[in-house]
C-alpha cells in the first residue's frame, strides 16, 4: 500500500516543523528491548526449499534467466603458464605487512596456492631501523629453515626462494624470524623495528590446473568471482546471488578478490568464459547444478539449478566439499553447520579463530586480538574477560606487570607474580565499538644484567581457552555501528524492486560486512515489506523509505544542526541517495534508498563509502549523497540535528506527477487521434452538396 | 434559314442605326468577332432583340426560358458537357417532340447529339438568348454544377483532393510519431528532445540553403516569358481569342466598382473577354451591387449554387464549366491587373513551349506605404515573385501559385481537375499538381496589384489560410512519397517539400527555437547544454544568425529591384514580421484539424489609400 505522505496536504507552517532525529531513530544504549519477529534462519529457508526440491522459482518473475553456453578461452591457460602469477601481501589479505620488533621477532603468513601453482619466491620489501645493526632474517616453515639472509639497516628488498615450500589444502604457512645481534636485547625491543611492506610479492610458477568439480571451484586465491543474473531475477537466484556475496567475505576475508553482479548476456549469446583466476557463476534455473563446459572450455563457469545447492554451497562451513548434487563429492550434508554462535555464555578465543599466542621477549611484549562484536554472536556484547596466561618465572630482582588495553583504553592491569594467570577482566560496554582490538600487553623488568644476548628472556602463552564472557543485551552501539551484529543470526532483505541492480547493492554491503565478522551472515530474501520480518537490510526507493519511515524519507529536506546551521538541503525535485541505520520498535534497520528514477547516485554513495575500507569505515548513521557527490557521513542520533521538510515546488512537482501527466497527455493524444479519426480520415461524402 | 445578313436586318427592322453598324462592322474587321456580341457588347442592342431577330433569320421560333418553360428532369437528362459545349438546353419533352432552346445556330452535331440522347423526338429548336441559356442550366442543373465543383476532382482522382485530409497510414504515422516522441521524452527526455532538435536544426539549414540558392538564382533570372512592348503592338487583335476572366466575389460589394474599372481598363477587345463574376447564392448584396453596376454584355453573372465547403475554388470550378475563353484567368475583387496583362499572357503562351500551362503574374501591392503591416507584406511579395518563383522556374521546380491572376489554357485545365475545393489554397496545390503531370508554369512580366491586408487580425485570417492550405497540399502530395519522386523527379520533390511542407514547418518551430534562445540568453541555464552538442550548437547559431541576415538581405534586394526604396530599411524588421507568421501558422495547424475546409474571408476595401480608386 502507497503509504505516502501528500506534501501538498501539508500546511506550510508544519513544513518548518523540527524533527528530532532521535526520535525517528529511536537508537542508544538504553533503548528498551522489544519482542520483534527473528528473520528465518538459513535452516528455515533451506527446509522450505528442501520441502519443495522440485520448486524451481519460488520467487520473482526471474524472466530472461536461462542456461547460456561458454565459451572456451582454454589457450588463456597456456599463456598463464608463461606469465608467472604474482601477489603482493595486501592481496592476498595482509593490508598493513608486517612490523618485526626488537631483537628476536617472528611473524607468520599463510600463503594461497592455486593448485597447479608452485610459490618460486618471496620478494620482500624491507623498511628498517636506520642504525640497526646487521642482523639474519630466517624463513622458516614448521622447523624448516628455507633460508637466511643479512639485513641491514640500508636493505630495502630480499628476495627468499620458496621452492622447497610444502602448500597443505590450498595453503602454505610461513614463518619470517628476525635476530638482531645487540648490545641491549632490551634496548633492543624497545627500538628496533622492522617494517615488512605489504607491497612485498610473492611469485608464482606452473599452470593454473582447471577445475575439473565443484569442490575446486574456488581456488585459494582468485582474482575475481562474477555472478550473473537476469535484470530481472527470481527470488532463488537473488537469494543465491546475496549467499554468494557472504561466502566471498569469509571465504576471501581481507584479499583483494572482488565479488561482482553482471547481467546475463541476452539469450543465444555464449558467454566467454573467464581466465584461470576468475569464476563465473550463472543463476540457471534448468538442468542441474555443475560446471559449465564445452570443447574448449576449462570449467571456470558454475551454473547453480536450485536454491538448495546454492545454500549449500555459499553457507555451509565446508559447502563445496558435502553438497549433495550432482557433481559434488558429498552426497549427504547437514543443514546446521554454521549455526552462529550466541546466546549468554562464553566465546573462546579459540572459537574467534585466535589459537595459542606465545610472546617472548625482555620489556614490552603485547598480543593484539581484533573482534568485532558480530564474532560474538549477534546482539550479544562481551560483559568481562576471562583470560588464561601461562608464563615464565621472573627473576629474583624482575618485576612485571599484565595490562589488558580494549581500543587503546587501558581496562585492567596487575602485577604478574608466580608463574600463571586466570583472571576476569570487566570490560566497560561504553568502549566497545563494532570493531574491536582487545591487547593483552606484558610489561617486564628483568633486572641488572638480564639485557644481555643470551640471558633471560620473559615468555608468556595465552590460552586459546582465555574467553569472553557475553550477555545478551541490546546494547549495540548506535548507528551502522550495530551492523553486521544485528543482523545474527539471519536478517531479511527487502529489495524494491527486486532487479540486479539492487541485487548488486545488496550482495555488495553483505559482501563488506562479512569482511568484519567470522559469523556467517544469513540473508533471507523477502518478497515483500510484510515477510520481511527482523532485522533488515532494505534498498529501493523513496517509497520504501516512506513505508519503513526512515529518519530521511521527505523527497525534500533541509537539514539543520542545533545552532541551525544548515548542512545540507536537497529540494524535492533533487535526486539523493542515502544509507541510513536505524532501530525502531526493536528492529534494527539499514536502508539504502535514493529518490528519483536514477539509482546511480546510491551505487556512488556506496562505493565512496566502502572505499577504502569496507564496513570497517563506515561511520555514524546516515551518510547522503546528491547527483554529484561526494558522499558525507553523518552521526545524527542524540546531536541535535533537525530535519525541515521542503515544499513541493514546480520541479518537484513535475519530477512526482510526471508519469501521471504523461500518461494523461498519452491518453489525451490517443483520445483526440480517435475523435479526429472520422473528421480528418474517413470522411463522408456530403448527400447536400 | 434567310439569307439577309444580320447587320442589315436590324438596320431594316430599326433595332440599329447606320452608323451603329459601320462602327461594329469597324470593330468586327479589327477583332473578328461575331457582330451579334459586338452589338451587344458596344450597347447598340438589348439581348431579346438580338435573340428575335437571329430566330427570324434562322427561321426558328424565339423563346424566353423560365421557370415554366423549363421541366428540369428533361434538361438534366442532357449530360452537362454537351450542354455547355453546344449551349443547348432541352427544356420539354412530351414523348414525341423535345423542345430545345439554343443560343447559337444549331449545327448537324446538335441534332445527332439530341437524337443520341432523346431517340425518337421530333426536334423543336427555339432561340434563346445566352443569359436565359445560363439561367437554364443553372435552374436544371443546380445538382450536376454543385456536384461537378465540389466533387470533380475527387472523382476523377481521389489522391489528388485534399477532401481526405490524412490518409490512413498517414495518421498512423503521424499518431506512432507522437506516442513515440511523448514515450521518449518520459523515459528519456534529454536523449528524446535531442533527436528532434538534431533533424529540426538540419531542417533549418538545408531551408536557408535552399531558399538561399533559390532567391540568388530568381535574382539572376529573368522572368521566364519576358514580353515587351513592341511585340503588344505588334499583335493583331484579329488573332486573339475569347479570354475568360473569372472573378469570384464574396461580400465584396464595396470593391466591385472598382474591379470593374480595372476591367474595363484592361488592354483586351471587349468582345473577346468573357468576364464571369462568380457570386454567391447567400450573398444578396454583391449580386444586388453586381446588376446595379451594369456591367456590360460580355460579363456574365454567375450564382455558385450553396453548398459546402463554400470556397472560392468552388465558385472557380463553377466559373469553369461556363467559361468560353481559350484562355483563362482569375482575378480577386480588388485586384489592378496592369492593362496588357492578357495581351502578354497570349503571347507568352504562344511562344511558350506546348507544357506551359499557366502563367503566373506578379503580385505586389498598391498600398504599399499605408502601414508597417503594408509594407512587410510589400516586402514579402517582392520577393516572393521577384526573387522566389523565378528561381524556382529557373531551377526547374514546382511553383506554387498565387491566388490571383493565375492566366490558364481552359481546356488543360480542365484535364487537370480544375481547383481542388476543398483545399483553402487550391492555387498552390493547382501549381504543384501541374507539375506533377508534367506541366510548367511560368512568370509571365506583368503586375497585378492587390490590396495588401492593413488590420493585423485580417492578415492572420488570410495567412492562416494559406499556411492551412500548404500543410493540405504537403499532405496529398505526400500520400505516397515513392510516386511523387516517381511522377516529378527528385528535384521536383525536394522543391515541393522545401517550400510547400517546409513553410509551415518553419513558422511553427520558429517560436519556440526564438524563445529557447531567449531564456538561454536571459536565463543562462545550463538545463539546454545536453540539447546542443557542439557541432548542433554551431549550426544553430549559424541558422539563427547567418540564417536570419541571408533572409533579411535577400528581402532588401528584392524590394530595391522594385524601387522600392523606402522599404529597404523595413527588411530588419522581418522577425518582427515572422512572428505573426508563427501566429498564423498555429491558427491554421488547429483548423487543419477543426475546419479543414474552412474559408477564412479576407476582407478587402479596408485601405484608404488614394491609389484604391485610382488605379
Amino acid at each position: 500500500m502507497q503509504t505516502r505522505m501528500n506534501p501538498m496536504r501539508i500546511p506550510l507552517a508544519t513544513l518548518m516543523t523540527g524533527l528530532t532525529i532521535l526520535a525517528a531513530c529511536g537508537q542508544g544504549p538504553d533503548t528498551e528491548q522489544v519482542d520483534v519477529p527473528a528473520a528465518p534462519t538459513p535452516a528455515v529457508v533451506d527446509s522450505l526449499a528442501a520441502a519443495a526440491p522440485a520448486r524451481v522459482d519460488s520467487g520473482g518473475n526471474g524472466s530472461g534467466e536461462y542456461r547460456p553456453s561458454p565459451r572456451g578461452l582454454a589457450s588463456d591457460w597456456l599463456t598463464t603458464e608463461s606469465t608467472a602469477l604474482t601477489l603482493s601481501l595486501q592481496d592476498i589479505g595482509y593490508a598493513s605487512g608486517f612490523t618485526l620488533n626488537g631483537s628476536s621477532d617472528q611473524a607468520t603468513i599463510t600463503l594461497p596456492v592455486n593448485s597447479g601453482l608452485t610459490p618460486t619466491a618471496l620478494e620482500l620489501r624491507l623498511i628498517p631501523t636506520p642504525g640497526m645493526p646487521a642482523a639474519t632474517l630466517v624463513l622458516m616453515q614448521r622447523d624448516r629453515i628455507l633460508a637466511q639472509r643479512a639485513l641491514t639497516d640500508t636493505t630495502s628488498s630480499l628476495s627468499l626462494p620458496l621452492q622447497q615450500i610444502r602448500a597443505d589444502d590450498g595453503r602454505a604457512t610461513l614463518t619470517l624470524g628476525l635476530m638482531v645481534p645487540g648490545r641491549d636485547v632490551c634496548e633492543a625491543q624497545r627500538y628496533y623495528r622492522t617494517v615488512i611492506d605489504p607491497s612485498s610479492a610473492i611469485t608464482y610458477s606452473g599452470a593454473p590446473r582447471p577445475p575439473t568439480t565443484v569442490n575446486g571451484f574456488f581456488e585459494p586465491w582468485l582474482e575475481s568471482v562474477t555472478f550473473y543474473v537476469a535484470d530481472l531475477p527470481s527470488r532463488d537466484a537473488a537469494q543465491a546471488a546475496l549467499d554468494a556475496s557472504a561466502f566471498m567475505g569469509r571465504r576471501y576475508r581481507g584479499m583483494s578478490t572482488k565479488f561482482l553482479i553482471r547481467p546475463l548476456p541476452p539469450a543465444g549469446t555464449p558467454m566467454t568464459e573467464p581466465g584461470p583466476f576468475a569464476r563465473a557463476l550463472v543463476w540457471s534455473p534448468t538442468g542441474t547444478t555443475e560446471l559449465l563446459r564445452s570443447d574448449s572450455s576449462a570449467g571456470t563457469m558454475l551454473a547453480i539449478a536450485a536454491r538448495r545447492d546454492a545454500r549449500q554451497l555459499f553457507t555451509l562451513a565446508d559447502g563445496d566439499a558435502v553438497v549433495a548434487a550432482p557433481g559434488f563429492s558429498g552426497t549427504t550434508a547437514s543443514l546446521d553447520h554454521n549455526a552462529p554462535v550466541g546466546g549468554a555464555g562464553t566465546v573462546t578465543f579459540e572459537t574467534l579463530g585466535f589459537p595459542s599466542r606465545t610472546v617472548e621477549g625482555a620489556t614490552l611484549m603485547s598480543a593484539a586480538y581484533p573482534f568485532a562484536l558480530a564474532d560474538l554472536g549477534g546482539t550479544t556484547i562481551p560483559s568481562a574477560l576471562r583470560l588464561v596466561v601461562q608464563h615464565s618465572v621472573l627473576p629474583p630482582a624482575g618485576n612485571g606487570s599484565l595490562r589488558v588495553h580494549l581500543n587503546g583504553a587501558l581496562v585492567y592491569s596487575r602485577t604478574l607474580e608466580r608463574s600463571s594467570l586466570d583472571v576476569v577482566v570487566p570490560l566497560p560496554s561504553h568502549l566497545l565499538l563494532r570493531d574491536n582490538v582487545l591487547e593483552v600487553r606484558f610489561q617486564v623488568v628483568l633486572g641488572e644484567g638480564a639485557c644481555v644476548l643470551g640471558g633471560a628472556v620473559f615468555t608468556a602463552t595465552i590460552d586459546p581457552s582465555s574467553s569472553f564472557v557475553t550477555d545478551r543485551a541490546n546494547a549495540l552501539p548506535p548507528g551502522f555501528g550495530r551492523f553486521p551484529s544485528a543482523y545474527i543470526p539471519a536478517f531479511s532483505v527487502l529489495l524494491d524492486p527486486m532487479d540486479r541492480f539492487r541485487v548488486e547493492l545488496a550482495a555488495q554491503t553483505i559482501g563488506a560486512m562479512q569482511q568484519t565478522t567470522r559469523t556467517p551472515l544469513a540473508p533471507a530474501v523477502a518478497r515483500d515489506a510484510g515477510e520481511a520480518v527482523g532485522p533488515l537490510l532494505a534498498i529501493g526507493t523513496s517509497h520504501l523509505a516512506d513505508v519503513l519511515e526512515a529518519p530521511i524519507h521527505s523527497d525534500g529536506f533541509r537539514l539543520r544542526d542545533r545552532d541551525g546551521k544548515v548542512w545540507d538541503e536537497f529540494s524535492p525535485s533533487t535526486t539523493y541517495a542515502t544509507m541510513q541505520g536505524w532501530s525502531a520498535g526493536g528492529r534494527d534497520i539499514l536502508l539504502l534508498h535514493h529518490t528519483g528514477a536514477e539509482g546511480a547516485p546510491l551505487l556512488q554513495l556506496l562505493d565512496e563509502t566502502l572505499a577504502p575500507y569496507g564496513w570497517f569505515g563506515t561511520r555514524g548513521d546516515l551518510v547522503i549523497r546528491g547527483v554529484d557527490g561526494p558522499a558525507r557521513s553523518l552521526t545524527l542520533a542524540n546531536a541535535g540535528w533537525r530535519l525541515e521538510q521542503l515544499p513541493e515546488n514546480a520541479a518537484s512537482w513535475w519530477a512526482r506527477y510526471r508519469t501521471v501527466l504523461f500518461i494523461l497527455a498519452g491518453l489525451l493524444i490517443v483520445g483526440l487521434l480517435v475523435w479526429f479519426y472520422p473528421r480528418v480520415v474517413r470522411r463522408e461524402l456530403d448527400p447536400a452538396g | 434559314m434567310s439569307s439577309i445578313r444580320l447587320g442589315e436586318y436590324l438596320v431594316q427592322r430599326g433595332l440599329i442605326t447606320e452608323q451603329q453598324l459601320a462602327v461594329a462592322l469597324q470593330q468586327q474587321e479589327r477583332t473578328g468577332e461575331r457582330l451579334g456580341r459586338l452589338l451587344l457588347i458596344l450597347g447598340f442592342i438589348r439581348r431579346l432583340d438580338l435573340g428575335r431577330a437571329l430566330a427570324d433569320l434562322w427561321n426558328l421560333p424565339f423563346i424566353t426560358i423560365t421557370d415554366t418553360a423549363l421541366v428540369p428532369a428533361v434538361a438534366q437528362r442532357f449530360p452537362l458537357d454537351a450542354t455547355m459545349r453546344f449551349r443547348a438546353v432541352p427544356l420539354r419533352d412530351d414523348g414525341t417532340t423535345l423542345t430545345v432552346a439554343v443560343a447559337d445556330a444549331p449545327t448537324a452535331e446538335l441534332r445527332e447529339t439530341l437524337a443520341v440522347v432523346y431517340p425518337g423526338r421530333t426536334l423543336d429548336i427555339r432561340v434563346t438568348t445566352e443569359w436565359d441559356i445560363d439561367q437554364a442550366i443553372g435552374l436544371a442543373n443546380r445538382r450536376k454544377v454543385v456536384d461537378a465543383s465540389i466533387y470533380g476532382l475527387y472523382f476523377r482522382d481521389q489522391s489528388e483532393s485534399a477532401f481526405t485530409v490524412f490518409t490512413l497510414p498517414q495518421y498512423v504515422l503521424f499518431g506512432a510519431l507522437i506516442i513515440l516522441v511523448l514515450a521518449g521524452l518520459w523515459s528519456a527526455p534529454y536523449a528524446t528532445l535531442l533527436a528532434i532538435n538534431v533533424p529540426i536544426t538540419i531542417f533549418f539549414l538545408t531551408v536557408i540553403i535552399f531558399r538561399t540558392v533559390v532567391g540568388i538564382s530568381g535574382a539572376a533570372s529573368e522572368t521566364t516569358v519576358s514580353v515587351t512592348a513592341d511585340e503588344l503592338r505588334a499583335l493583331d487583335e484579329r488573332d486573339l481569342p475569347i479570354y475568360s476572366i473569372l472573378v469570384p466575389a464574396y461580400r465584396e460589394a464595396a470593391v466591385l466598382p472598382q474591379l470593374l474599372r480595372s476591367l474595363k481598363a484592361l488592354d483586351y477587345p471587349a468582345d473577346k473577354l468573357d468576364i464571369l463574376l462568380l457570386l454567391e447564392e447567400d450573398d444578396p448584396s454583391t449580386l444586388a451591387a453586381a446588376k446595379a453596376a451594369a456591367p456590360g454584355a460580355n460579363v456574365r453573372i454567375l450564382v455558385v449554387p450553396a453548398g459546402q465547403p463554400q470556397t472560392k475554388p468552388k465558385a472557380c470550378n463553377v466559373g469553369l464549366l461556363f467559361a468560353l475563353g481559350e484562355y483563362l484567368v482569375i482575378y480577386d475583387a480588388e485586384d489592378q491587373p496592369e492593362s496588357d496583362q492578357l495581351k502578354k499572357a497570349v503571347l507568352a503562351f504562344r511562344r511558350g513551349p506546348a507544357e506551359l500551362v499557366c502563367l503566373q503574374a506578379a503580385l505586389n501591392y498598391y498600398n504599399a506605404s499605408e502601414n508597417f503591416l503594408t509594407r512587410m507584406f510589400t516586402l514579402e511579395y517582392s520577393f516572393w515573385f521577384d526573387y522566389l518563383l523565378p528561381g524556382l522556374d529557373k531551377l526547374r521546380m514546382p511553383i506554387p501559385l498565387g491566388g490571383t491572376s493565375n492566366h490558364f489554357k481552359t481546356k488543360v485545365l480542365r484535364d487537370l481537375g480544375g481547383w481542388d475545393p476543398f483545399n483553402v489554397t487550391e492555387d498552390a496545390d493547382l501549381g504543384i499538381r501541374a507539375a506533377m503531370h508534367g506541366y510548367r508554369v511560368g512568370i509571365v512580366n506583368s503586375t497585378t496589384f492587390e490590396e495588401a491586408n492593413k488590420n493585423v487580425g485580417n492578415w492572420i485570417r488570410q495567412r492562416s489560410r494559406w499556411i492551412k492550405g500548404y500543410m493540405q497540399t504537403a499532405l496529398v502530395f505526400s500520400r505516397d512519397p515513392m510516386g511523387l519522386v516517381r511522377r516529378a523527379g527528385l528535384r521536383q520533390t525536394l522543391g515541393f517539400t522545401l517550400l510547400i511542407a517546409g513553410t509551415p514547418l518553419i513558422f511553427l518551430l520558429q517560436p519556440i527555437s526564438v524563445l529557447l534562445t531567449i531564456g538561454w540568453v536571459i536565463t543562462r541555464t545550463t538545463a539546454l547544454d545536453p540539447l546542443f552538442p557542439p557541432i548542433i550548437l554551431y549550426l544553430s547559431l549559424f541558422n539563427l544568425l547567418l540564417g536570419n541576415a541571408l533572409a533579411i538581405y535577400i528581402n532588401m534586394f528584392a524590394v530595391f529591384r522594385r524601387g522600392l526604396h523606402g522599404l529597404v530599411l523595413f527588411s530588419l524588421l522581418n522577425p518582427f514580421y515572422w512572428v505573426l507568421h508563427s501566429i498564423a501558422a498555429y491558427k491554421a495547424l488547429g483548423q487543419l484539424f477543426t475546419r479543414p475546409y474552412y474559408w477564412e474571408k479576407t476582407t478587402h476595401g479596408l485601405t484608404r489609400h488614394p491609389a484604391a480608386a485610382t488605379h
